[in-house]
């Protein structure tokens, strides 16, 4: 029985840090915001690609389906959820079905059709074109279509009204079946249903209310079997945080159950898990208290990957308690190994601080997160620790005969480091290590959900974008005249055939002085009525046929101009507008989107034509890699620049001056190997590289750096201490291998990728530290070994 | 004989006499009307349209199949099909190759204009109800109806259709609209 002072001290420990978690938890907010989880931009084109993700008008559209039940419930159920949308008003457009232009709006839009419709041209009012459209009136009043041609076509012959709508038909691909949308291509029935959220793209809150709204919505409406699919980017940073927090509740469940075995098999001790549980809470109270300091919040995903990464804080106690020799108290034990443990530590502290710099908030979280942790840790163990066990004695079990007489061959036994110019030549010919380039995957979002929003986004025929035109200007009407700029740059290669279209601001919204042009080509009512009379000789109209098409004409050339600003009056046409056309900060922006395009050059080439800086061509594929590469290049040079000031570190720590530099590169050499055998069985794996990884390296090289430094430090001092030692950092090692091994398990891919290096490089940094340590005695066999 | 039986026997008696023997109600009509599973004929129309000065007439077939087809080719002055099936119009002119498709349910409001006719050939009320108040009466040696569309923004476009019939089949269809007034005479082909 351990005494009594152990578990009051222990437990009062254990209560005072579940207790400070739960305050730290309840004070601190807990961000899952998508910004945090997107590199920093470095050219104008990708600032903007970020912003736009961050905060543009993509970011407020929801997308949802409903499927696994009939069609007629599902479509009950889409325009019950429909009403649910609009009635609670934070949508300034909700789409699911027939959207039809309200009466008003339809008015208003035929009021202002010839200064809308890209049609109106001089020519469109002369006698010949007159001629031709009347007949054409006439023949379409014999048709089946007549009702429509006799509401619109004695108002407008010319037909700009329906030339008008024609430019606004999009190439829709949803199917409408019951009044409301559903996807075309579906195995099952899915209704479909697209929001656009009133709220800022950043304001997190209105976002998460605003999918709120939705499933409340969907709940209300009685969905029974059926079940609602909400996707967009206010519901990833959300998912990406509650999908960690998922994956790491249950690796934090099953690797406690899994070291407290490990534990039991190795001191037979329940006490010790308690004891190892004291650093490791602390270090992540201390890592989650630090970033909620500097950062204002933590992230969801940072505060899972973080209190994955410190899981490594265990091997701290460990190697204190495990390496204490027989006459020693806990304290002495402490203050003989803190100049090595100290060392240890900083240096794998000093190799994470390079993510801070990095530029990547959530990886710069992260860092901070193991930084605090890490030295929290580390000082708790050494300085509380001893102070929390008096007088209490954990034996480990000696090894299993079989590892140990196996690590006693491993000592020393340089051939094995052979393996490290193997996996370089390895690594050569597989080409180096393969980069991620995929903006997406560096971000934590679940798999399984950016399928969905692929899914959604293909069935609802929102256009794969390949680029775009991005227009900035102080005001509506700046962006809407260099948009027309653009168009009448980019209709020479549609002619050609390079380009198939594009969708542009200006096409649903003419700038005020293409629609003042347009107004003074209309002829005056008496011209008209002339060439009306001339144009109509012999065909059955009477005089008076047209009297609404002449009223027109007069109010028309009166018509204030519709500018931005008139655009709650028509709320089929904001919509359009809206992904175009927006406004931030007091800066309008305008995106002119190519679609079909095939020649990015002769884009290019128009666009620089028209020598506009605040025309931009942002393409959207290049763009991405690029800030994929760039955000990785940097973390790789901070890595490097945290590798080199660990070798200056432990230089400094393991001897004066330059005669330290041979011991350091002794010391790193195990690590430097493990991390190449870890990249080149990464590689061999398929596994794209990421900044993740590279913390993850980091992390393992931190780790292994204990294991070189006690294995070293112990080898010249007698066999039972180099046993002792070794068997402290076997233990390290499995109980680091039973926390990482298992996040190669999970759904999060980052996280499967951070398990996966670490647990590579932790095997491989001990069997590298192991034949690299300085041979010693031989291993005792178990039965001689003294009984500690 | 059991009772079943000479409740069989009566029904049966029931559909044997001519359903227009009995007095002409509207779900009687209706009934007659859905017991023709298909049926053809030709029609001569005229459009009397205020802004012109002569009607536009035409003329051509119109074939029906239960329950939901309808076809009205036009074969003078321009050749032109009009096809209704199910959700599906489509309106051809090979003269000019155009071909247009919609949905009626996407087109709250042609659907209207499309039911009077194809719901009063498939003798299908509850439809007919759920756009127009109906009012029915006999009239000399067949019936009338009248439809006024149930909707406002309906009506701007379509004051009132009436359909003359005898027995089932169904032989003028007066339309009143924004278009003027259009009447259609249907004469069964042999």
């Amino acid at each position: 029985m351990p005494p009594r002072i152990v578990l009051l001290r222990l437990g009062g420990a254990l209560l005072l840090l579940a207790l400070l978690g739960v305050a730290l938890f309840r004070a601190i907010p807990i961000r899952a915001e998508m910004t945090d989880l997107l590199p920093p931009g470095r050219t104008p084109a990708a600032e903007f690609l970020l912003r736009e993700l961050r905060s543009g008008a993509a970011t407020t559209l929801l997308l949802a389906g409903i499927e696994s039940a009939p069609e007629p419930e599902l479509a009950r159920l889409s325009r019950a959820v429909g009403e649910g949308l609009r009635e609670s008003g934070r949508f300034s457009f909700v789409g699911n079905g027939a959207q039809d232009l309200t009466e008003g709006e339809r008015d208003l839009l035929f009021r202002y059709r010839y200064l809308l419709s890209p049609s109106t041209s001089p020519e469109l009012f002369e006698t010949p074109a007159l001629a031709a459209k009347l007949a054409a009136l006439l023949d379409g009043l014999r048709s089946a279509a007549s009702p429509l041609l006799a509401r619109f076509g004695f108002a407008d012959p010319v037909g700009a009204f329906f030339d008008l709508l024609k430019g606004w038909l999009g190439q829709s691909r949803v199917q409408l079946r019951q009044g409301v949308w559903f996807a075309e291509d579906a195995a099952h029935p899915r209704a479909l249903i697209v929001a656009r959220s009133n709220a800022s793209g950043l304001d997190v809150e209105a976002q998460a209310a605003a999918v709120a709204v939705f499933r409340d919505s969907f709940a209300a409406a009685g969905p029974g079997a059926a079940r609602l699919l909400v996707s967009g980017p206010g519901v990833f940073g959300a998912e990406a945080a509650a999908a960690i927090r998922a994956d790491v509740e249950m690796i934090s469940v099953l690797s406690a159950l899994l070291i407290a075995g490990f534990l039991w098999l190795r001191y037979r001790s329940l006490l010790m898990l308690a004891a190892v549980a004291v650093p490791l809470a602390a270090g992540t109270l201390a890592g989650a208290a630090a970033v909620a300091l500097a950062f204002g919040a933590v992230h969801g995903a940072a505060l899972g990957f973080g209190m994955t990464m410190l899981g490594v804080v265990v091997d701290y106690p460990l190697l204190l308690i495990t390496q204490r020799r027989p006459e020693e108290t806990l304290a002495q034990t402490a203050r003989r190994i803190w100049p090595t443990l100290r060392l240890a530590a900083a240096a794998a502290a000093l190799g994470l601080t390079g993510m801070i710099a990095s530029g990547f908030p959530i990886l710069a979280q992260l860092g901070l997160f193991g930084v605090a942790g890490l030295l929290v840790g580390v000082g708790v163990t050494a300085g509380l620790l001893p102070w929390l066990l008096p007088g209490a004695v954990f034996a480990p079990r000696p090894l299993p005969a079989v590892l140990a007489r196996g690590f006693g061959r491993l000592r020393g036994l340089r051939a094995v480091a052979l393996v490290v110019p193997l996996a370089g030549l390895v690594l050569l010919a597989l080409g180096g290590p393969r980069w991620e380039d995929d903006l997406a995957r560096l971000s934590p979002i679940p798999q399984a959900q950016r399928d969905l929003d692929e899914q959604l986004r293909r069935q609802l025929g929102a256009p794969d974008v390949r680029g775009l035109v991005a227009l900035t200007g102080p005001d509506a009407e700046t962006v809407l005249r260099r948009a027309e700029a653009v168009e009448g740059a980019l209709a020479p290669l549609v002619s050609r055939g390079v380009l198939g279209g594009f969708d542009s601001p200006a096409r649903y919204l003419p700038s005020t002085a293409t629609q003042r042009a347009r107004q003074a080509m209309l002829p005056t009512a008496d011209t008209m009525r002339a060439r009306l009379a001339e144009a109509a000789a012999g065909l059955p109209f009477r005089p008076d046929a047209f009297a609404r098409f002449l009223d027109a004409l007069a109010g028309s050339r009166d018509l204030p101009p519709l500018v931005a600003g008139d655009l709650g009056r028509l709320p089929v046409l904001s919509a359009r507008l809206g992904p175009l056309l927006s406004q931030a900060d007091g800066q309008w922006q305008g995106l002119v989107i190519p679609n079909e395009l095939r020649d990015v050059a002769a884009l290019r080439q128009a666009l620089d034509g028209l020598a506009d800086p605040a025309i931009l061509w942002v393409d959207v594929k290049a763009e991405t890699e690029g800030v994929v590469a760039t955000t990785t290049s940097q973390a790789l040079l901070w890595c490097g620049l945290g590798g080199l000031a660990v070798l200056g570190l432990l230089a400094a720590g393991l001897g004066r001056g330059w005669r330290g530099i041979p011991a350091a590169l002794w010391t790193a050499a195990p690590i430097i190997g493990a991390l190449l055998v870890t990249v080149t069985v990464l590689a061999l794996a398929g596994q794209r590289l990421t900044p993740f990884h590279l913390a993850a390296l980091l992390l393992a090289a931190g780790v292994g750096m204990d294991y070189a430094l006690f294995l070293g430090a112990s080898a010249n001092s007698g066999a039972a201490e180099a046993n002792r030692t070794l068997g402290a950092v076997f233990n390290c090692t499995m109980t680091t291998l039973l926390t990482f091994g298992l996040l190669a398990f999970c759904g999060t891919p980052v996280l499967r990728g951070i398990g996966l290096t670490v647990a590579i490089g932790v095997i491989a940094a001990f069997l590298l530290a192991l034949t690299l340590s300085p041979p010693s005695a031989p291993p005792l066999a178990p039965r001689q070994k003294a009984p500690n | 004989m059991s009772s079943c039986a000479k409740a069989a026997l009566l029904l049966a008696l029931a559909f044997a006499t001519p359903a227009f023997s009995a007095e002409t109600t509207l779900e009687g009509t209706m009934r007659a009307l859905a017991a023709v599973p298909r049926s053809s004929a030709t029609f001569s129309e005229e459009k009397s349209i205020p802004e012109l000065s002569m009607p536009l007439p035409s003329t051509g077939t119109l074939s029906w199949t239960a329950p939901d087809q309808l076809e009205k080719h036009t074969t003078y002055p321009i050749d032109e099909t009009l096809r209704v099936r199910g959700d599906r119009l489509t309106l051809e002119r090979p003269a000019q190759n155009m071909r247009r498709e919609l949905s009626l349910d996407e087109s709250p409001e042609i659907r209207p204009m499309v039911e009077a006719i194809r719901s009063t050939l498939a003798g299908d009320l509850a439809t007919l109800r759920k756009y127009y108040d109906v009012s029915f009466g006999p009239a000399g040696e067949g019936w009338h109806m009248r439809l006024v569309p149930l909707s406002i923004s309906i009506r701007a476009a379509l004051q009132q259709v009436d359909i003359h019939g005898h027995a089932a089949a169904v032989q003028r269809v007066e339309t009143r609209g924004n278009d003027g007034i259009t009447r259609l005479l249907i004469t069964p082909a042999p």
